[in-house]
Parts: C-alpha cells; sequence; structure tokens
C-alpha cells in the first residue's frame, strides 16, 4: 500500500517536475482556472477531466493554423524571433537546483547566469515588433525594450541586497547560506523580494504591467502580427518565463530545496516545486485582480519609487553586513536583522510612498458622485 | 586548451563569431547590422566561458 501510494506520488511528481513541457501545462491550465475563478467565471472545463487537456487541445489548434507572414515583414527575423524568444526559457533551468546536487550546471556565477540569459527575451520581442512591418507592432517593441531597460535596474539591486547579505553569487551557495543560518532571505530581505516581484512581472510582461501588448491600446503590441504556433511559442514561453523567474525567487529568498530539517524526510525537489508555484500563484494573484497601469505611470514607478528603494535597502544590508562580519557571522545576529529589515522596509515603503505624494485610498464610507472623484460627466447624459 | 570538446566548441564559436562579425560589416539594413553586433557579443561571451572566466562572460552576455 504504502509503496503503490509512494509510486504513485512519485508518477505525479515526476510529471510535474521532469518535462518542461508538461510544467508549462500544468501552469497553463492553472492559470486559466484560476483566473477563471477569480473573475466569477468557469474557465477550461470541457476538455477532458476537469478540462486538463485543454492546454494540448490549443497546441493542437494553433500547429494546424495558417501562420499567416504580412508582405512586407522582414521574413527571416520574422521567424526566428519565436526562436530565440523560446532559447533562453528552457537555458535558465540549467542552473536552478532543483534538490541537493540535482543542478545541471553548478557554476560559480548562477545569478549572474540568470540575469544575463533573462534579458534575451527583449531582444526577441524587439525583433518581432520591428519585423512585423507593423506600427502597432513597433510600438509594443518599443514600449517593451523601454521597459526592460527601466525594471532592470531595480532588479538587479534588489538582488544585490541578497547578494551582499549571502556573500555569493551562486545560487546553490544561497541555498546553502539559507539552510546554515536557518532563515530565509525574505525574511532578512523583505523589501528585496517585493521589489523583485514587481520588476519581475514587469519584465515578464504580466497583465498588471503588460503594456507592450495592452489590447485596449495598442492592438496587440509585439503579437499582433503572429499567428499560429508562432504566436502560440510566444505564449507559452511567457508562462515558461514566470514559472523560471518563480524558481529563481524561491530558490534566493525561500531558501530553494531546503525546509528547516524537512528536506531530510521529502525529496528536497518537491519542496523546491511547491515554493516555485506558490510564487507563480502570487503572479497569477496579481495578474487576476490589479488593473493595467499607464506606461508613463509604470515609468514613473520604476524610476521615482522602486529605484531609491532599492538603493536605500543596499545601504542597510551593506551597513548589516559590515556589522555582522564584526559579530564574527554570529547566528543570532540575523534574526535581529530580520527584525529590524521588516520594520524598516515598512517604514521606508510609507514614508517614501507619503513623500512621492502616493495617499492611501481608504475605502469610501458612503458612494461618491463622478464629479466628487474628479470624473467628467458628458453634458447630455447629466441625470 | 585540451579535449575534443573544447576545441570543438571554440571552432564553432570562433566561425559564429566570424561570420556574424561580417554580417555586421556587410548588412545594408540598420537593425540587422545591430541583430548580428549581438550574436558576436553572445560568441565572445562563449570565448570567456572557455577561458574558464564565467563573470566576464556573463558580463558580456549581459552587456
Amino acid at each position: 500500500m504504502v509503496y503503490v501510494l509512494a509510486a504513485l506520488i512519485g508518477f505525479v511528481a515526476s510529471f510535474l517536475l521532469f518535462v518542461l513541457p508538461s510544467q508549462l501545462i500544468v501552469g497553463v491550465y492553472g492559470e486559466r482556472r484560476i483566473i477563471g475563478r477569480m473573475q466569477s467565471r468557469l474557465g477550461p472545463n470541457r476538455v477532458g477531466p476537469f478540462g486538463l487537456l485543454q492546454p494540448i487541445a490549443d497546441a493542437i489548434k494553433l500547429i494546424q493554423k495558417e501562420a499567416l507572414t504580412p508582405t512586407q515583414a522582414d521574413r527571416v527575423v520574422m521567424y526566428i524571433a519565436p526562436i530565440i524568444f523560446v532559447m533562453p526559457a528552457v537555458l535558465l533551468w540549467a542552473v536552478i537546483p532543483f534538490g541537493e546536487n540535482m543542478v545541471i550546471a553548478d557554476i560559480p556565477v548562477s545569478l549572474m547566469f540568470f540575469l544575463a540569459v533573462s534579458a534575451l527575451p527583449v531582444i526577441a520581442t524587439f525583433m518581432a515588433g520591428w519585423s512585423s512591418n507593423n506600427k502597432y507592432s513597433l510600438f509594443g517593441a518599443m514600449r517593451i525594450v523601454s521597459m526592460a531597460i527601466s525594471y532592470e535596474s531595480p532588479l538587479v539591486l534588489a538582488l544585490l541586497g541578497a547578494v551582499v547579505m549571502s556573500g555569493t553569487i551562486s545560487l546553490s551557495g544561497m541555498v546553502a547560506w539559507a539552510d546554515e543560518y536557518t532563515i530565509w532571505m525574505v525574511f532578512v530581505q523583505p523589501l528585496a523580494l517585493v521589489i523583485y516581484f514587481i520588476c519581475a512581472s514587469a519584465e515578464l510582461n504580466r497583465t498588471p504591467v503588460d503594456i507592450a501588448e495592452a489590447e485596449s491600446e495598442i492592438v496587440a503590441g509585439y503579437l499582433t502580427e503572429y499567428s499560429g504556433m508562432k504566436w502560440g511559442l510566444f505564449y507559452g514561453m511567457d508562462i515558461g518565463y514566470a514559472l523560471a523567474a518563480s524558481a529563481f525567487a524561491a530558490t534566493v529568498f525561500l531558501g530553494g530545496w531546503t525546509l528547516f530539517g524537512l528536506e531530510n524526510w521529502v525529496p528536497g525537489w518537491m519542496i523546491f516545486i511547491g515554493k516555485t508555484h506558490l510564487f507563480y500563484f502570487l503572479f497569477i494573484w496579481t495578474r487576476g485582480t490589479l488593473p493595467r497601469l499607464r506606461a508613463d505611470q509604470l515609468m514613473a514607478f520604476a524610476w521615482k519609487f522602486l529605484l531609491p528603494l532599492g538603493v536605500f535597502n543596499l545601504l542597510i544590508v551593506s551597513t548589516e553586513r559590515m556589522l555582522w562580519a564584526e559579530q564574527d557571522y554570529a547566528k543570532g545576529l540575523i534574526y535581529v536583522f530580520a527584525l529590524v529589515n521588516i520594520v524598516l522596509s515598512v517604514g521606508l515603503v510609507y514614508a517614501w510612498a507619503r513623500f512621492n505624494g502616493y495617499r492611501p485610498e481608504r475605502t469610501p464610507t458612503r458612494p461618491r458622485l463622478v464629479k466628487q472623484a474628479g470624473g467628467y460627466i458628458p453634458v447630455g447624459e447629466r441625470p | 586548451m585540451d579535449g575534443f570538446g573544447v576545441s570543438f566548441a571554440f571552432w564553432v564559436l570562433a566561425a559564429i563569431t566570424l561570420v556574424a562579425a561580417g554580417g555586421v560589416m556587410v548588412s545594408r539594413n540598420l537593425l540587422h547590422a545591430v541583430l548580428f553586433l549581438i550574436l558576436t557579443f553572445v560568441g565572445v561571451a562563449g570565448f570567456f566561458v572557455l577561458l574558464s572566466a564565467d563573470f566576464i562572460a556573463m558580463a558580456a552576455d549581459a552587456k
């Protein structure tokens, strides 16, 4: 009985873990179902049990579809753009440690590798937008390039906080650090995680910040002229990048495959996959609940809010690192730092928001008229 | 530099880098030249990996 159970768990887990396409299927299905639930509808529920086969049906449909290319398009560049978009998504998983000694390429600069490779899809999206020979595509491409430049700097600053604290830029080293001091990086660096999360969703081009393919403004951005499986590769690999970013966040901020001693009883990669999907759920959550921002708001948010906070965070963490080194890396001190940093992060975010003039909107106790809220009603429709 | 794998990787990378660098010069389209230049950088990053200079390779790739 136990063996049957273990085999079943193993089968399900290997299905979840070892094949990236199956991971993508779970990702696509989960995303659509969860967003459906958040928006009071069902989501895919017709194909197979609970609609589980819907992603496969979609893929078959997309492969059958004719891949159109505009006559004036730059054919070669338009053709290789989705290929270049897919390549880094697979490459990223090479440096993620799934468990003890379960990492394909344990290079000493794996964090740098992740950052360098995750910058490549921006080139692919720009190629896609430019080669389509469509103004909306080019708009989308320009937007994604400007957004990537804006959000890359606070992202790197936030990760620098984690790197300074742990003293390593190897992802396995970060997991070992979390294991050695029995604390997750998220408690020591809560602000870094918040900044990383916002910047990653901007880099991934997901809905609260997906100005590059905003349907209501520019038809579908750089994807306007794409159809069939070429579009499908872009769509599927968006999920792949979200999963990779979740895995990266789980490794850096949640201690990877360790869980305070539980990893001796449960396989480390199961814990890791659980943490990854926790972050992935957060991505879906923000996608399902937040409205889209304007392009200028996004740029202002990156440069005026996230970047100064990242610099403050780096200042704090560097000071703490020096204090820590003077105390000979005492184990108890890290918990003090965690407490101080959580308080400081909340204070910093609140203070910087007040300084920038973002006031928290309290829930109105009574309904307000459109005019009071600063809106405008056309003359003919006034009540 | 020894071993078949390393020399094979070197020659492949050399071919890619040289062809891409030539592409930068001969392409009439400015954006094609930029894309070839990116490919050249990726090739150079590969050379740094072969030289066991991982950090410089990542910096060259991230530009």
